[in-house]
């Protein structure tokens, strides 16, 4: 049985500044925590770092990187559905390029302090996300440097649309549309208040993915698709909505696209509807929201067009992440 | 997270943590970045730390994980015996080609 196996990540949010985080997010913490945070973060990096977007934990992406280097040999692949870095900027981008492309010389390990997925010998997948495309950490959109930096790694990619497929002995093949839905203006969102997580699904993008789909299911006789893209495809509170996300499930469905791979949200959730299924990852890095961390292996099934997602936690006693439950 | 890293090594299967009343400098390295001090230079702490931990082991304090392993007193030193990474298998998988 020729099964397709992938580890999904997303929102990584790497940074200069680890376990930065944004005030907005203090008031989740106990009161003694908040204090603690504001107070060492004020001293450590500046006051104005509070308003600044949240970034990563290094324990947390450390053991994604060792999540993935263990179960490299049962992998096909491994997708990140965008965030990979918390800002656009180049000191942010940098060691998000660093965990996706540099050797490693222990196991993931470059050294004691950074990891590297690319010692897991299997190809990486990825998309931006709206933090990748911040100018600045006032979440500006439209920063220039994520394609400069990482644009190499993301195949047959047509303005903010690209697909690559995979093939088994068997012949079977799974193919994948990925579609950038990150706001081109502030303008764009709507409510301007809102740009800093919103993002739109943009009909030449929509309309770029949905004949990049047609294309690949032309040109393959046994083809199962999926989409990936960064916003979460349904109703999530106002800040963190895709807008006109309808118009993506309902391409996709008529498409008969088996699955949507999403992050954003740093929730796990799955939508199924009719036979399309949306898996919205956890994160795998953010400080935010504490013990809520999530990594996910894909498992498809191309013969009885299926999918089946199992999740893992990140358990902070064993700096592991441990499986937690299956949708 | 040292145990983490340094389980990856292809001839360490143990490292010692401390020895002669002094943890090993990569260990102290490590220990700084999730506490506010360098164990050399804090005599104090590290002459009751290594008393609180010498005393905790001998009577029977066990520190271990299936994780990242165990930590054992032997002679004058404190050991950290490492897990090997599990590297998952499946025998009927077979890795499909790009394109």
């Amino acid at each position: 049985m020729a099964v397709f196996r992938f580890i999904h990540l997303s929102d990584l949010h790497f940074c200069l500044h680890p376990l930065r985080r944004n005030l907005r997010m203090l008031h989740r913490r106990r009161l003694w925590e908040q204090i603690d945070s504001f107070q060492n973060q004020a001293r450590d990096l500046g006051l104005s770092t509070l308003v600044s977007p949240s970034s990563y934990d290094p324990a947390i992406t450390a053991a994604a990187a060792r999540f993935c280097y263990d179960r490299r040999r049962i992998i096909d692949a491994i997708i990140v559905s965008g965030d990979l870095a918390t800002t656009g900027k180049p000191i942010d981008l940098n060691p998000a390029r660093s965990y996706i492309e540099d050797a490693a010389l222990s196991g993931p390990y470059i050294n004691s302090f950074s990891q590297s997925l690319a010692a897991t010998g299997r190809r990486i997948y990825f998309l931006p996300g709206n933090h990748d495309m911040y100018r600045d950490d006032s979440g500006w959109p439209g920063s220039p440097h994520f394609h400069l930096m990482l644009e190499k790694h993301l195949p047959n990619l047509t303005g903010s649309v690209g697909w690559w497929t995979r093939t088994k002995a068997g012949g079977q093949v799974l193919g994948c549309v990925y579609g950038d839905f990150c706001l081109r203006s502030v303008t764009d969102a709507g409510n301007v208040a809102f740009y800093h997580g919103r993002g739109r699904a943009y009909p030449d993008t929509l309309k770029k993915m949905v004949a990049d789909t047609i294309a690949l299911k032309s040109s393959h006789d046994r083809i199962t698709l999926i989409w990936l893209i960064h916003f979460a495809p349904f109703q999530c509170p106002t800040s963190l909505q895709l807008m006109d996300w309808q118009n993506v499930t309902k391409e996709a469905e008529r498409l008969g696209v088996l699955c949507t791979l999403c992050g954003h949200t740093h929730e796990q959730s799955k939508i199924a509807r009719d036979k399309h299924v949306v898996y919205c990852s956890g994160s795998a890095g953010s400080v935010e929201p504490v013990g809520e961390s999530r990594v996910h292996v894909i498992e498809i099934d191309p013969d009885r067009s299926t999918a089946q997602r199992q999740n893992f936690e990140y358990k902070a006693m064993d700096q592991s992440f441990q499986s937690v439950s299956s949708d | 997270m040292y145990a983490h890293q340094r389980k990856y090594e292809d001839q360490l299967s143990s490292v010692p943590l401390a020895a002669s009343n002094r943890f090993d400098l990569n260990f102290q390295l490590v220990l700084s970045e999730f506490l506010p001090l360098v164990p050399d230079r804090s005599d104090e702490f590290l002459s009751l730390l290594q008393h609180e931990l010498t005393t905790a082991f001998k009577a029977g304090w066990n520190l271990e994980s299936e994780e990242w392993g165990k930590v054992k007193f032997e002679g004058d030193g404190i050991i950290l015996y490492m897990q090997k990474p599990k590297t998952f298998e499946d025998p009927g998988f077979e890795l499909s080609t790009e394109g």
